[in-house]
This record gives C-alpha cells, structure tokens and sequence, in this order.
C-alpha cells in the first residue's frame, strides 16, 4: 500500500480550506457567518505557516488574530447589528467590474508565480529557515541580532543584516498611539445637554 | 519535504487569498465587509513573505510577517472605531452613504435595485426651541452609560 504523503495531503486540507473560506466571506450575505468564515480561513491560513516551517508566526496568527483582531470585530458587529438590516445588494455591474479587476490582477499573480521554473525546486531539508525551532531567532532578529546572517563576511551586506530594533520600537509605539486613538474615538460622546451625539440624528 | 511544499504552491494560495479579497473590497457595500476582505488581502501577503522567506533561507519574511500582524491589529481597532463612529451618526454600514465624500468630478452612486421591502426612516419634523433654556442634568451628564 502507498503511504499517503502527509505534508502534500495537509497543505492541500489547508490550502483548500483557505481559499475556500476566502470565497464564502465574499459571497455571504450574513456579516456574523462572514466572520465566522473569516475565522476559519484564518485558521488554515496558519496552519500553512505551520506547514512552511514557521511556528512562531503561525502560533502569533493564531494568538492575534483568531484570539484578538476577530473577536474585537464580532463586538463590532454585535454593536452595530441592531435594528432590520437594509439589504446593501451590489447590482451585477459592480460585481462584473470587481470580478473583471480582481480576475486580471489574480491571472498575472499565478502566470508570475508559475513562469520562473526555480521556484519549482525542492526545498532542501537543511535549510535552518524551514528546520529548527523558529521563536529565539526572531525574537533575536526583532531585538537586532540577525543569528541566522553571522557568516555573512561582506561588510556591506552586513550592514543591512542588523536586525530589526528600530521599526520594532516604532511599531510597538504605534500600536500604543492607535490603541489610544481608537479608544478615544469610540468614547460614549455625551454633550451639555446630556445627550449621546447619536440621538440628533 | 516534498513537491507540496514548493514555493510556487505557496505564491498561487496567497494570489488566491489577495484575490478574493479585493474583489470583495471591491463589490461589497458593508464597511464590516470591506474590513474583513482587507484583511484577507493582508493575509495573502503574509503567505507570500513567509515562502520567500523559507525560499531564500532569510528569517526576514517571518519577521515582516510579525509587523503585518502588529499593523493589522492596529488596522482593525482604529477601522472598527471609525465604523461604529460613523453607524452611530447614519444609523446604517453602508458605504454609498457616505458617497458626499468622493471627488467633485466623479457622478453620485444611484442605487439602482432597492429591494422591496426598504423603507426609508420617516423624518419627523423638529420644532424650534423656545422658553427659558432648562438647567443642564449634572448627574445626566456624569452619568456613563457605555464604559
């Protein structure tokens, strides 16, 4: 009997799993089964991640966006799902028209990613990238060590090799600033009158 | 590894993710919708760094991957304040509200096929105030409904 080959058998469960569930966000009508459906192409998306190697970012989609982005924006779907929803139907133009410019710019995607006969080699079992446990180096690379670039011996490569601090710092801080901002935004707006914005309208 | 595991797999699922979700962003009218096809636009690009990255034996891709998932999330809060910002003030998701907001020269969005059973809300005339203005509630006003 021919074993089945596990890694093709799980990256075609999770690939179909994607695309499929990608397609049922764009054709559901219900926002809360979107973003269920949402939830499940998330799902798989990670597990492709776990399949290329990389737990760290596999275990963090998870983590964020399973765990965090999505159940942030089922409150908001909860908070604003109030009242009969208006049905908000595109007309078939509008679908042509973003079916016409989603089709061709998806045709030159996979014509590119299929033309290059390298990017059909196997990839060798020792590459480090795709073998060995995945969070002490990119903590360290976030943190401005590249461990994996030492043997680069050309000092003006190794100059760009040098990690990854500063738009580290950066992004940390604007997640703090949006955070706040957004908070500030969403605030209940009581005015003088002791009426929330929302009732003059 | 294996014939599965090819870069050029990896390339094809993410173009499919980026996609679905542009053309969704493109032909949907639900803001929450639009948000959600955004999303699956960056998760395509996310599928593509982490290949490449595996590719050309390079940790950087996982680490960009990081940053997507950090201005994702920054992406989804400030999206997700704007949104119910903009529901509390028209009562509605959709975009083509909002359609005062594009540029002088493209013509107005017509909704060509409401559905039958769309009412729009009644408009109930206002009366001008008058009379002695009454004292502001101070426990109203403290008074917070939402924490």
């Amino acid at each position: 009997m021919e074993t089945i080959n596990w890694h093709s058998f799980f990256f075609l469960l999770f690939a179909s799993l994607a695309c499929v569930f990608a397609l049922a966000v764009v054709l559901t009508s219900n926002v809360v089964r979107m973003a269920f459906y949402l939830v499940l192409s998330l799902g798989a998306t990670s597990g492709l991640f776990f399949l290329a190697g990389a737990d760290f970012v596999g275990a963090m989609q998870l983590m964020i966006y399973v765990g965090g982005t999505l159940v942030l924006l089922i409150f908001g779907v909860m908070l604003t799902a109030k009242g009969p929803f208006i049905s908000m139907k595109t007309s078939a133009g509008e679908w042509i028209l973003g079916a016409i410019v989603g089709g061709s710019l998806l045709t030159v995607l996979i014509s590119s990613a299929t033309s290059v006969d390298a990017w059909r080699a196997v990839p060798r079992e020792d590459r480090p990238a795709a073998s060995q446990v995945t969070a002490t180096r990119l903590g360290l690379g976030l943190l401005g060590a590249r461990v994996d670039k030492l043997e680069q011996t050309d000092a003006t490569l190794a100059g760009g090799m040098s990690g990854y601090l500063l738009p580290f710092e950066i992004v940390s801080v604007h997640l703090l600033v949006v955070l706040i901002g957004s908070a500030y935004l969403a605030r209940s707006k009581r005015r003088a009158g002791g009426r929330s914005v929302g009732d003059h309208f | 590894m294996d014939e599965s595991a090819l870069l050029e797999n990896y390339l094809i699922v993410g173009a499919l993710l980026f996609g679905t979700g542009l053309v969704g962003f493109f032909s949907r009218r639900n803001m929450i919708v639009m948000f959600l096809s955004a999303e699956m636009m960056l998760q395509g690009v996310s599928v593509n760094l982490v290949a490449w990255g595996r590719y050309h034996n390079d940790w950087g891709g996982q680490m960009l991957v990081i940053f997507i998932l950090t201005v994702a999330a920054c992406e989804a809060a400030i999206a997700l304040a704007v949104v119910l910002t903009l529901f509390h003030k028209s009562g509605s998701l959709d975009i083509a509200i909002w359609q005062r907001m594009r540029e002088e020269n493209q013509p107005a969005y017509v909704d060509r096929d409401v559905s039958p059973d769309y009412q729009p809300d009644h408009q109930w005339p206002k009366l001008t105030p008058s009379g002695i203005e009454p004292k502001p509630d101070l426990e109203e006003i403290t008074h917070r409904a939402h924490v």
